[in-house]
């Protein structure tokens, strides 16, 4: 199991080189310069800044003058942040997204999982309808939408939660709800297939000829089976909470790394992007070897793989 | 000799949007204390659902409807709540079936699934993974202290049926329902399970309900056949009567297809239906 873990992380490491490699390239391509907002600024100016930030060199020098500074793990100043560093502004802001998406992440599995057993249990009944219902207008209803409606239902109908705003501990249930519905219900519709597939297998007759009560066969037998396909689903999920929540931390004004993710590209920011996609990016291979190693964890079949 | 397991006019049908299927079309049969009988038909004369319509496996209403009697030790298995037969399937009526590679769960050891019959049914029992081991042995699995925690991929399919005959013999039930044990099994793999059944007939008290399509195998095991065709018994006897003198043409085709030695020459003749009329 460790021998796989390090052999994971050391295939990260050609791959990020290529993602570092292709957006540093991409970026530069991509007309304008980092200064060109500052409507004030005379050509002299934006020329001086650009020798200033060494943005006058040739690409390849840049390039690797990069490179080498990513060695030491520093990302640089940003351009348009004047006296942060791109690590400063990281450690501070990616923790909220972090936070954000993970309790996203968790409300997502949670309600998908038990939403799924529920309509696989209802099956073909009215509850099973409403339910395969719910989970449909889960997946169509954009967080834009989402978002607002709770917004205006728990926090200014019934006062239960703050409209807006990251101060107080409970400000993260509105934004992580409205993070977590497009994949709980996505979780539920995999989860209730997953499960109806299962009930007709031969090891549910066995289990219910040996006696078993329906609720061991259903959530020891059934279950560790039919959650499979959800927990290798989490991978890639959560890459979805990471670098989707620009529109969620918009709307519920949360200074999260979305937001910066965004603006950073608008900006050619070109430190603060590649900070951006160097985090999501290991975020992503992270999370995905985490789902990896849990999905081995249930299936012995897997783990001999590993 | 008062019959363990009774059944009258059993009756067993399947609804779907469109289409009613009678999988079994009032049979009535006897199954004694130690006694071994077999059921044999080929595929779809309904020996499967009978077999599980015994502890109430099948779909319930409206999908599946079952009329007649099954009377279990003087107790009608149709009358018994979910809980009371839950006390019945596994403890007193254990099955194993065709499949063994798909009747075990992939991704529980063979013990655990062993165990989980054994503490469901005794609980006082301070030792569920000696009683296991115990039958892992009993059933001829070597090394079965360190089998115990394999998985079923880990075995092969003789040894996977072996593991689901651990499974039924560890709560020591009155009697065993083998549903085509050996049909998915090389034939000499089909050999050792025949007589695995056999020696465990020898050692234990315990009735055997063998239901299969092949006659070839029921001679050793059993006393009494019922020979099944679409949904209705057509013979019913001891083996050897059956076997040497079958009064209905369908067993007489049945055994016809029993291949023996020395017949290799002859060729194998299907089964002409045209020629059996309405059975
Ligand atoms: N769940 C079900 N729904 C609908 N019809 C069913 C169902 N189970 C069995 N049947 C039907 O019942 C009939 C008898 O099936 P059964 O499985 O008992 O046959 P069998 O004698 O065991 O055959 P085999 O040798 O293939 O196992 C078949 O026609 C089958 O189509
Ligand atoms: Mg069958």
């Amino acid at each position: 199991m460790i021998k796989y873990i390090i052999k994971r992380i050391l295939e990260a490491i050609p791959v990020m080189f290529v993602i570092i490699t292709a957006v540093f390239f991409m970026v530069r391509f991509v007309p304008g310069g980092p200064f060109d907002r500052e409507r004030s600024a005379s050509a002299e100016t934006i020329a001086a800044l650009n020798a200033y930030y060494g943005l006058d060199k040739p690409l390849f020098e840049q390039y690797l003058g990069f490179l080498k500074n990513l060695s030491r793990g520093e990302l640089g100043p940003s351009y348009k942040y004047e006296g942060w560093t791109v690590n400063e502004i990281l450690a501070e802001k990616a923790a909220v997204s972090l936070e954000l998406g993970c309790a996203a992440l968790v409300a997502a599995a949670l309600m998908g999982v038990l939403l799924g057993l529920a309509a696989a249990a209802f099956g073909r009944s009215a509850w099973g309808a409403i339910l395969s219902g719910l989970s449909l207008l889960g997946i169509c209803l954009p967080s834009f939408v989402l978002g607002p409606l709770l917004i205006l239902l728990l926090a200014i109908k019934f006062r239960c939660f703050n409209a807006v705003g990251w101060d107080s501990a409970s400000d993260i249930v509105l934004p992580a709800l409205t993070l977590a519905l497009f994949y709980a219900a996505w979780i539920a519709r995999l989860m209730r297939r997953a499960v109806s597939d299962e009930l007709s297998r031969g090891y549910v007759r066995t289990a219910r000829a040996k006696g078993l009560p329906p609720g061991k066969v259903y959530f020891v037998h059934i279950f560790k089976n039919a959650v499979q396909p959800v927990v290798s689903y989490l991978g890639p999920a959560a890459a979805g909470l990471l670098t989707g929540s620009f529109v969620v931390e918009t709307i519920f004004q949360i200074p999260g790394l979305g937001r910066f993710f965004v603006s950073s590209a608008l900006d050619n920011d070109y430190t603060m992007i590649m900070g951006c996609v160097i985090l999501y990016a290991a975020f992503i291979i992270f999370f995905n070897l985490l789902a990896d190693i849990a999905l081995a964890a249930l299936n012995p079949k897997v783990a001999k793989q590993l | 000799m008062e019959n363990l397991l009774d059944i009258r006019n059993l009756k067993i049908s399947f609804d779907s949007e469109r289409s009613r299927t009678d999988a079994v079309k009032g049979i009535s049969f006897c199954v004694g204390e130690d006694e071994a009988v077999a059921v044999v038909g080929e595929s779809g004369s309904g020996k499967s659902v009978t077999a599980m319509s015994l502890t109430r496996l099948l779909p319930p209403p409206p999908l599946c409807r079952v009329g007649g009697k099954i009377i279990y030790r003087g107790a009608d298995v149709a009358e018994m709540s979910e809980s009371e037969l839950r006390k019945i399937r596994g403890r007193e009526i254990a099955y194993i079936f065709q499949e063994p590679s798909t009747s075990l769960n992939p991704v529980f050891t063979v013990g655990y699934q062993i165990a989980e019959a054994v503490k469901l049914h005794f609980p006082e029992n301070k030792n569920p993974r000696k009683t296991v081991v115990e039958a892992l042995k009993e059933v001829g699995i070597r090394n079965a202290e360190a089998r115990y925690d394999s998985y079923p991929h880990e075995l092969s399919g003789g040894m996977q049926q072996r593991v689901m005959i651990a499974m039924a013999l560890a709560c020591r039930p009155r009697l065993l329902i083998a549903d085509e044990p050996t049909t998915a099994l090389d034939v000499t793999i089909q050999k050792q399970i025949i007589e695995l059944l056999l020696q465990i007939r020898k050692s234990r008290r315990m009735s055997l309900l063998l239901i299969t399509h092949n006659f070839g195998i029921i001679s050793e095991l059993c006393t009494r056949v019922i020979v099944m065709f679409r949904g209705k018994i057509v013979e019913h006897g001891p083996v050897d009567e059956v076997l040497h003198n079958p009064q209905n043409p369908y067993t007489k085709a049945l055994i016809a297809c029993i291949p023996r030695l020395g017949m290799r020459e002859k060729k194998l003749e299907p089964i002409d239906y045209s020629k059996l009329g309405e059975v």
